[in-house]
């Protein structure tokens, strides 16, 4: 499925591609001045003792987290996809897909230390208006582990209206590919500044997810889950983000519509999308993805195919296109892959959409990185990927 | 049909008035068969009215599992039936009464529906559906295949039996009279809070003592009238102990000198009294809503049982006075066989063997320390596994 553009942007499209000198295109112009920030790459085979001061110096590499956390009220988005009581094989959600929790424990501990004020830890689980302890401590998590990292620390179940009483709209500055604004959690709004922790995984849908694709689940299923209220938001949470993932129907009417309701209705186009209008509604100020201990063959172990591996890579940066450039080379892909070519074999790059939007980068040779090379920390999601649609295409043939 | 019990380890025959076969009960009696006509019961023996057990089909879907209201598949288990019979009148034996399903009569149905009688110490009473009867009076080759796994199944769970005297380890305990015409709302918390997989145990007021809340961490009261003065006092001496009470409004006034608690949830207001607390449902009418948010105004940081991968079970633990010993009983109400489960349970426990209904050996399982409690990873499991935990 090609991108939906018009006749005439396509026209500008291929006269910019051929004469390399007309820049009157405003996509082509945001992509070409996308901006460039280093990127921390480390390696951490444990989630040992090491991992404090490893995080600590990645952080110092980017110039410190004081600049960006002291004296400041940070949310941090984390990864809990899927139920806690669904595991790859036997290993534990948080070795395969989860965000881990000395990870989350170590970053609360470094931000506390680097003056944060108060810590709010969010995540909007599967079709529940439960406290996110509740959901951790089904995992066998210890949320006091994570609590008690740092001061001021507190959960925050974003996936309904929550502690608040009503939701915060959040525009995407550069209008939106399929959204022009958000209504989510109030903790999005009320912070002065916002942390993304990934799992470095694959995706089904949308090739991988990283620190970008970790946001799409700050969006509240009560206005844009399978069980979203028509005119206004439920009052709980029920199902995923299929209204998002296929668009049968548009988010709760209180809510902002989609741009576009006759583009096409098909999620490896809609949800690359949707994850770019989200970080650009929500800038991250800091991306983290661990890659201590993950997965191969998609972002949870319902998608089949999967594999438990440990690629031992940890990186950082402040901003998250970058980040996720250097995530997807340190995984054997190249960032500037486009639809057609994996980890985007089926799907829009959501790394270049959000190049296109001005939010960052994918050029590696314009990113800065600080700490080890990429390539003595490649792990090859990607040859393990070719390998698998190998046996798939065997099997099927 | 008597040719087919010889040999077995069926030996009673229950006929039911206004079904008798000419000649059958003396048949019986001189082939060696008790003969059992309701309401005359062996001493001790209580019949528990239930449905047939496992996931509900869709009557419009085929063989689509019809939703519960989470869009989950519906599990229809007897379990809280013969809990809650066992409040009333504790011991039993208890038989389970279910007419078999149509569209659930294979012999894997038949052995679930063991599974789920043997789970919760009930036993079932074999009725067998109708075309499988006339199959087997025609002694068709398929009908004698699933009788013949009844029949296994049946002497596999009449010898299952705990080994010594063990505890149920509740979590949670749901109080009311058990009796009357109001028994709905009570009926439907239990029957939701099985699917929780949270622990919990049925209490009578009648039968309330503070040793009935000892062990408990938390108690819903579910009756529809003010608790009398017996129950109220055990139960605030029990929330003064540090357990908490779950309520409606129909609690009625709670002691002086509480304060209000710092908790927050959209649907209770907490009362700290003395080292426990006290949570009042606003909209404690909704039996799916209360059972649900009570496990979770709980918190699972109490948990005795944990599953991963397991699908829709039913698990019982139980163990000695002294926690030495344990045994937790699943029923796995998926048809196939389930793989990759793993199974966490709060104890020092160090030696575990795993019983499997379709396997003649006991197998050790290996025991993995995590938290406060153990790890197993379980092989593949058909319908009912039981764990003969020790420290």
């Amino acid at each position: 499925m090609q991108a939906c553009y018009s006749r005439r942007e396509w026209m500008k499209r291929t006269a910019v591609t051929a004469a390399g000198l007309t820049f009157s295109d405003p996509l082509i112009r945001r992509a070409i001045s996308a901006p460039a920030q280093p990127v921390a790459v480390a390696r951490s085979m444990t989630y040992g003792p090491d991992l404090v001061p490893t995080l600590e110096k990645m952080f110092d590499q980017l110039g410190g987290l004081g600049r960006i956390v002291k004296g400041k009220t940070v949310a941090v988005k984390i990864n809990l996809t899927g139920s806690p009581s669904y595991r790859l094989g036997y290993l534990p959600c948080e070795d395969t897909h989860y965000t881990h929790p000395k990870v989350i424990a170590a970053t609360v501990h470094l931000m506390s230390k680097a003056g944060a004020r108060r810590i709010r830890l969010l995540e909007s689980p599967w079709s529940t208006a439960d406290p996110v302890e509740e959901y951790i401590l089904q995992a066998n998590w210890e949320p006091h582990d994570i609590l008690g990292a740092g001061e001021n620390v507190e959960f925050e179940n974003t996936n309904f209206l929550g502690n608040a009483k009503k939701y915060a709209r959040m525009k995407v500055p550069f209008g939106g590919y399929m959204f022009p604004a958000f209504d989510l959690n109030h903790s999005y709004n009320d912070c002065d500044a916002f942390v993304s922790i990934a799992k470095m995984k694959e995706h089904a849908t949308a090739g991988i997810t990283l620190s970008m694709k970790n946001c799409f689940g700050i969006t509240p299923a009560t206005i844009y889950g399978a069980g979203a209220g028509i005119d206004e938001p439920s009052v709980l949470p029920k199902g995923g983000r299929s209204i998002v993932h296929g668009g049968y129907r548009q988010p709760s009417k209180s809510a902002p519509s989609e741009k576009h309701p006759d583009s096409p209705r098909v999620d490896t186009y809609r949800v690359p999308r949707t994850v770019v209008d989200l970080v650009a509604a929500r800038p991250i100020d800091l991306a983290i993805v661990e890659g201590i201990k993950t997965m191969t063959g998609g972002e949870g172990p319902w998608v089949g195919q999967n594999t438990a591996v440990t690629p031992g890579i940890l990186v950082a940066g402040t901003n998250c296109v970058n980040t996720d450039a250097v995530c997807m080379a340190a995984m054997g892909f190249d960032p500037m892959a486009d639809r057609g070519t994996p980890p985007f074999e089926r799907c829009d790059s959501t790394l270049k959409l959000a190049e296109e939007a001005g939010l960052g980068t994918r050029d590696l040779s314009k990113i800065e990185i600080a700490g080890l090379p990429v390539k003595d920390v490649m792990f090859d999601f990607a040859k393990i990927r070719r390998e698998r649609g190998t046996r798939r295409d065997r099997r099927s043939g | 049909m008597l040719s087919l019990l010889q040999a077995t380890s069926i030996r009673q025959i229950l006929i039911d008035p206004g079904t008798e076969v000419p000649g059958l009960a003396d048949e019986a009696r001189r082939a060696g068969f008790a003969v059992i006509t309701p309401p005359t019961l062996p001493a001790g023996v209580s019949i528990v009215k239930g449905l047939w057990p496992g996931i509900r089909v869709s009557h419009a879907g085929g063989d689509r599992a019809a939703a519960g209201p989470t869009g989950e598949p519906w599990v229809d288990s007897n379990g809280w039936r013969i809990r809650a019979a066992r409040a009333i009148r504790p011991g039993g034996p208890f038989w389970v009464d279910a007419k078999p399903q149509p569209s659930r009569s294979s012999a894997n149905d038949y052995v679930l529906a063991f599974a789920d009688a043997a789970a919760h110490d009930g036993r079932l009473i074999i009725t067998l559906d109708d075309r499988l009867a006339a199959d087997l009076a025609g002694k068709k080759a398929d009908a004698m295949t699933v009788w013949k796994r009844i029949v296994d199944a049946a002497a596999f769970f009449g010898a299952d039996r705990p080994g010594g005297a063990m505890n149920d380890q509740a979590v949670l305990g749901v109080l009311a009279t058990y009796a009357g015409p109001k028994m709905g709302f009570t009926d439907e918390v239990l029957n939701n809070l099985a699917r929780t997989k949270q622990q919990y145990r049925p209490i009578a007021s009648s039968r309330l003592t503070a040793a009935s809340l000892a062990d408990l961490k938390g108690v819903i009261y579910t009756d529809a009238a003010e608790p009398d003065s017996n129950t109220r006092k055990c139960v605030m001496d029990f929330v003064a102990g540090g357990g908490l009470l779950i309520t409606g409004p129909i609690w009625g006034s709670l002691p002086k000198g509480g304060s209000p608690g710092d908790r927050v949830h959209p649907r209770f207001t907490f009362r700290t009294v003395g080292k426990g607390c006290v949570a009042v449902g606003s909209a404690f009418t909704e039996p799916y809503m209360a059972s649900n948010d009570a496990v979770v105004v709980m918190s699972h940081r109490y948990d005795v049982v944990r599953f991963f991968n397991s699908g829709s079970i039913t698990p019982c633990l139980a163990a000695t006075a002294d926690g030495r010993r344990a045994e937790l009983r699943v029923v796995f109400y998926s048809l196939r066989p389930v793989e990759d489960t793993s199974v966490w349970i709060r104890g020092s426990y160090r030696t575990g063997r795993l019983r499997m209904w379709n396997q003649q050996e006991v197998q050790s399982v290996k025991l993995v320390p995590r938290d406060a409690g153990v790890e197993i990873y379980l092989p593949a499991v058909s319908q009912y596994a039981a764990i003969d935990l020790e420290s």
